[in-house]
């Protein structure tokens, strides 16, 4: 493994990158040690125009569909010369609370794209769980097959044919599991049995009475 | 005084009025007497002409039904068709007075063109040859002869027409032009000569001989002398003779199609011996012969069986690349099943236990960065 600010080596274990002495608290130090919140689609840029933003989140629903652990986003924006686009990856991935279809996916399973237009560079940060499956060479082909659209300025088009490019490399590591028959919930005690998450009270929490109306 | 002088001459005229209508009523009368009263003849004279007569000229010539006999109480009553005046205008003498071709337009009955039938062309197996007694009037035909047709089967009018043709051919081009007219199923025999033609006219000047079966000028045959041949492309003479056959199909009468056979045949002559660099040369002292135009395939069953097959082609390449569309589009709307599986099924993976690093709880930093600097 190499530290994602200045490549150097780094084994298993260790707090801080010997090189540079990158680490979490530093960059939580630099970044904030908050989550944030983030959209899989981040365009700080505005490179992308809201018909590709609305296609690349079907894009990425398909992609979540096939991959129920996993998840992928995309970061278009200019970063100051004094973070690098790993630099950022290992901070969104760690600290990053993504809007995905189901909150509990693990980010740990996240796969991160970054582009940075100013710089013209692009750049891929994984968690812990796809290290083995998307390996530095697995995702330096990936980067290389997206150079073109990259370099025409189509970065919709990049983030679409990196989700193809990725589930192509991730079923070779992952098991098939056929579509499970529909069947009725054992029980149903409540709304979320069914899949439904009740986000608020359905009436409106008086904070006094009304006037007239005895406590 | 004056008074009495007024009223004399009044009764004067009065008098006279009187006098005069006496005597025109008494004539009056006497002219009616002599005027002849109508007299009602109790069996009035028949038609001569049979019923039915006076419509021949609308009717086909054998009915297709019997005439049925009239009644006799039919023919008695009613006006008498007998009566009628033979004819108002002294030019229509001849023409019965209920022809109904009178209150017709003229162009329907009398400037109709009979429609002709359509000719079939005659069965290669159906061609006979010209008699014995033909062949040697086509050997005996005087020289000067460009229109040959020992067996007068061209009209008068048109014969006169193709042959002002040829002379003024003949007298313009240095390929002199001879039309031989057969009939439309003869053919000229295989051991015939056309060296001997007209006493073997062809072989003393730079000649152009079209065999034309009247009525089928998809037969017909176009033989050069050699020097003429040779000047020019067969591609380029199989044109000729192919664009002669075409003009002359445009016409639906075979002395038409004559005529405008032998005016394009003449023309492309023409151009012909423009396009020749020199004049072409007699064959007198080099073998001479006459050579045929070859390689047009201008029968009409063969063309219109190429002309089909291009058809049905043309037809076979637009119905699959209409169902090549239809398909691709279809396919669009509707992934194939595979795709639907491979969407549907979920993909789990391996869950590894990792050591954390850096101090990332799920990351630590595994990742690339390249530039996609053009």
């Amino acid at each position: 493994m190499k530290c994602p600010h200045c490549s150097s080596p780094i084994t298993t274990g260790q707090a801080a990158c010997p090189g540079c002495g990158f680490s979490a608290p530093a960059i939580r130090a630099y970044l904030g040690a908050d989550w944030v919140r983030l959209e899989r689609i981040t365009d700080v840029a505005g490179r992308l125009n809201l018909r590709e933003t609305r296609h690349l989140e079907t894009v990425l629903d398909e992609f979540e569909r096939s991959f129920p652990q996993c998840f992928l986003a995309g970061y278009i924006g200019v970063l100051p010369d004094t973070l690098t686009l790993t630099d950022l990856g290992f901070w969104l991935i760690n600290h990053g609370a993504f809007q995905t279809h189901q909150v509990s996916r693990r980010n740990d399973f996240a796969i991160v794209l970054l582009i940075d237009p100013l710089r013209q560079q692009a750049g891929f940060t994984v968690g812990y769980a796809l290290e083995n499956v998307l390996t530095e060479p697995v995702l330096q082909a990936i980067l290389k097959k997206l150079n073109r659209p990259l370099q025409r300025g189509a970065f919709g088009q990049a983030v679409e044919q990196c989700s193809k490019l990725i589930e192509k490399a991730l079923r070779s590591s992952a098991s098939r599991e056929p579509r499970q028959p529909e069947r009725p919930p054992a029980v149903v005690g409540d709304a979320s049995d069914l899949g439904l998450q009740s986000l608020r009270p359905p009436t409106r929490q008086l904070t006094r009475p009304h006037a007239g109306q005895k406590p | 005084m004056q008074v009495r002088n007024h009223e004399l001459p009044s009764r004067g005229v009065v008098w006279l009025l009187l006098t005069t209508l006496g005597f025109a009523s008494i004539h009056a009368q006497s002219v009616d007497e002599e005027l002849p009263l109508p007299r009602w003849e109790k069996d009035p004279p028949l038609l001569k002409s049979e019923a039915g007569d006076h419509f021949n000229s609308l009717l086909p010539a054998d009915p297709l039904l019997p005439a049925l006999p009239e009644p006799q109480s039919m023919l008695r009553s009613g006006p008498r068709l007998g009566d009628a005046p033979p004819s108002l205008m002294p030019g229509y003498g001849d023409v019965g007075p209920m022809d109904l071709s009178l209150f017709l337009h003229g162009s329907i009955l009398k400037d109709q063109k009979p429609s002709t039938p359509a000719h079939s062309p005659t069965p290669v197996l159906a061609l006979r040859d010209l008699s014995a007694d033909i062949v040697q009037a086509l050997l005996d035909t005087p020289a000067n002869e460009l229109l040959i047709d020992p067996q007068n089967l061209i009209p008068e009018i048109t014969r006169g027409d193709v042959e002002r043709l040829l002379t003024f051919h003949a007298g313009e081009s240095a390929i002199r032009l001879h039309l031989l007219v057969l009939d439309a199923d003869q053919k000229l025999p295989d051991t015939f000569d056309l060296a001997r033609l007209a006493h073997g006219v062809l072989n003393r000047q730079p000649s152009c001989l079209a065999i034309y079966p009247l009525g089928e000028p998809w037969r017909a045959r176009l033989l050069l002398s050699q020097s003429v041949h040779s000047a020019t492309t067969s591609a380029g003479l199989a044109d000729m003779a192919a664009d002669c056959i075409r003009d002359a199909q445009q016409a639906e009468e075979p002395g038409a199609q004559l005529q405008r056979y032998a005016v394009r045949l003449s023309t492309r002559l023409f151009w012909l011996q423009k396009s020749m660099t020199k004049t072409p040369a007699r064959d007198v002292g080099s073998n001479p012969r006459l050579l045929e135009v070859v390689g047009s395939d201008t029968n009409p069953a063969t063309s219109a069986a190429a002309i089909d097959i291009r058809l049905w082609l043309a037809l076979a390449a637009t119905a699959v690349s209409l169902l090549a569309l239809i398909a691709i589009l279809l396919l669009r709307r509707h992934p194939s099943p595979r795709r639907n599986t491979q969407s549907s099924d979920t993909w789990i993976l391996p869950e590894p236990e990792v050591a954390p690093r850096l101090g990332g709880a799920f990351s630590g930093g595994a990742g690339v960065v390249a530039s996609f600097k053009s």
